[in-house]
């Protein structure tokens, strides 16, 4: 089995899930056999609401009330969030493809609230949540402060081959 | 079109105007503000606040806010340009957040086109087709289904080869006794009574006796060798095109055999009528026979992106009703070299960077 990194930074060409269908192929040839995948967490994340050093805080870019974007964001924030967006749903797409071909997924993002105090993650989107119907996937929580993150742990939902 | 859409073109003309300083213009736009007032172009217009949301407060001064004032615009007219800029970037970002509804619209349906593919049922889909069900009826003769009861009862004369238009044993000639019209034709009578009101028809059901399916068919291949009869080739076109015109008394005597003497009525069936013209399987429309378009005034929807955006996702969620197909077995994968891949989209900079975005 190989394992590839599919990184935009690594090739600008091949890394970019958005652009090249060759992963798409690969997949759909049964030829993958599994997949990870953490959609970017910039836009959802809750350090948007700690207060900074000088008072200030950013502001959160997503919220329960409006979770695809708040609507009195600025230019460069809403392109962040149509981005993040994308990619997300891309990488959802994805691993749902390796799933439907047999093979087997993780899916990394930090643990959400369950949308308490109008904190809105991943894991309270429809698509997830639509997702976590079936038997074979499963969302575990992960311990990250032992391996060096600043967040307590984090959420992984498993797709498993039913076979 | 979104309502955002609206709005910028609205500012757009408003900074244009702005910009221009055409007095005779102003002094209308303001003229018009005054006795209209909330009716006017410029309270329409001056969506400021919204576009102060867009772009923020910094770059749309408060002072907007009072354009009423003609003193206003005449301070303002230097940065007119400078606001229609700041107006662009509204619109970008109006554009994205179309962008996002559009994709997550997409997300959907490929993703349930996914899920139905490995044989996962949606919850509330079977109630429509069992609605459908029930308007079913069966012929006890032989297997066919038909859509109602009236398809049914004209079922029959279907399986002699007659002809299928129902009401054609009440056509002997092109007038409609009923609403004292002429229409040139017979076909077109027919026509008429199929694809108009039902109150013609319920008339004729009234007031006469069905003619013999015999006559009725000698009377269709009358109209065949004129060349008249409906769907025919070579139908003439001109004949088609002719109004109608009032019907003068002559034509107006009955040539069919009266059920009753007294004049029909335009009230609706009852009970015993549309069963007695179900056995020959003339029900009006909208009365069991063929189903009526009911032309009701439609609400117009107008799109707010965010608000639609947000929608969209509560929609999803209370749409959560798909039940999973447990056993469902996924082919195997494919012998020989596998793959297993890690897909890295953290740092969304690299994306807004260089040509990625372009992409996407």
């Amino acid at each position: 089995m190989i394992p590839i990194s599919i990184d935009l930074a690594s090739d600008s060409h091949h890394g970019n899930i958005l652009r090249d269908d060759i992963w798409k192929r690969l997949i759909c040839s049964r030829k993958v056999t599994g997949g990870h995948a953490g959609p970017p967490c910039e836009t959802l994340s809750f350090a948007r609401l700690l207060l900074l050093e000088d008072g200030q805080r950013q502001q959160p870019l997503r919220t329960t009330q409006a979770p695809w974007g708040r609507d009195d964001l600025s230019l460069r924030e809403v392109e962040q969030v149509v981005t993040g967006t994308v990619l997300m749903l891309q990488t959802i797409h994805f691993l749902l493809l390796i799933y439907l071909q047999g093979g087997s997924f993780s899916l990394e993002h930090p643990k959400g609230q369950g949308g308490q105090k109008g904190r809105w993650s991943i894991w309270d989107s429809a698509f997830v949540k639509l997702l976590l119907l079936a038997g074979s996937i499963q969302k575990d929580r992960f311990p990250t402060r032992p391996l060096g993150a600043t967040l307590s742990e984090t959420h992984i939902a498993f797709g498993r081959e039913t076979s | 079109m979104p309502i955002e859409r609206i709005y910028i073109q609205r500012l757009r003309l408003l900074f244009h105007v702005m910009g221009v300083q055409d007095k005779f213009m102003l002094g209308g736009i303001l003229q018009n503000y005054h006795i209209a007032g909330k009716e006017s172009w410029l309270h329409r217009a001056l969506k400021i606040s919204w576009m102060r949301s867009q772009v923020g407060d910094f770059a749309v001064p408060a002072e907007l806010d009072g354009l009423h004032d003609p003193t206003v615009w005449e301070a303002f007219a230097p940065f007119a340009k400078q606001l229609a800029k700041t107006l662009g970037k509204a619109k970008a970002s109006h554009m994205l957040k179309v962008r996002n509804i559009c994709e997550l619209h997409s997300h959907d349906k490929r993703q349930s086109e996914i899920l139905h593919s490995i044989g996962w049922t949606k919850a509330g889909s079977n109630e429509k087709e069992s609605q459908g069900d029930q308007q079913v009826s069966h012929c006890d003769e032989c297997t066919e289904c038909f859509k109602n009861g009236a398809a049914l009862a004209v079922h029959p004369t279907e399986k002699a080869r007659y002809r299928r238009i129902a009401m054609r044993r009440f056509a002997a000639d092109a007038v409609c006794r009923a609403c004292q019209r002429f229409f040139h034709t017979r076909p077109r009578l027919l026509r008429h009574l199929h694809m108009g009101t039902a109150d013609c028809w319920v008339w004729h059901c009234r007031r006469y006796w069905p003619m013999t399916s015999e006559r009725a068919h000698e009377l269709d291949h009358e109209d065949k060798r004129k060349g008249v009869a409906m769907h025919q080739k070579g139908f003439m076109d001109q004949e088609d095109d002719r109004i109608w015109r009032e019907c003068q008394h002559l034509g107006l005597i009955d040539v069919l055999a009266l059920r009753q003497e007294e004049e029909a009525d335009h009230s609706q069936p009852n009970e015993s009528e549309l069963e007695d013209w179900r056995q020959i399987g003339l029900l009006p429309p909208g009365k069991g026979g063929r189903e009526t378009i009911a032309r009701t005034l439609m609400d117009m929807k107008v799109h707010h992106v965010s608000k639609d955006t947000t929608d969209l996702e509560r929609s999803l969620l209370a749409d959560i009703r798909w039940e999973p197909c447990h056993d469902w077995v996924p082919r195997p994968l494919a012998l020989g070299t596998q793959y297993f891949l890690i897909m890295f989209t953290g740092d969304l900079r690299i994306w807004h960077s260089g040509s990625h975005g372009a992409a996407m």
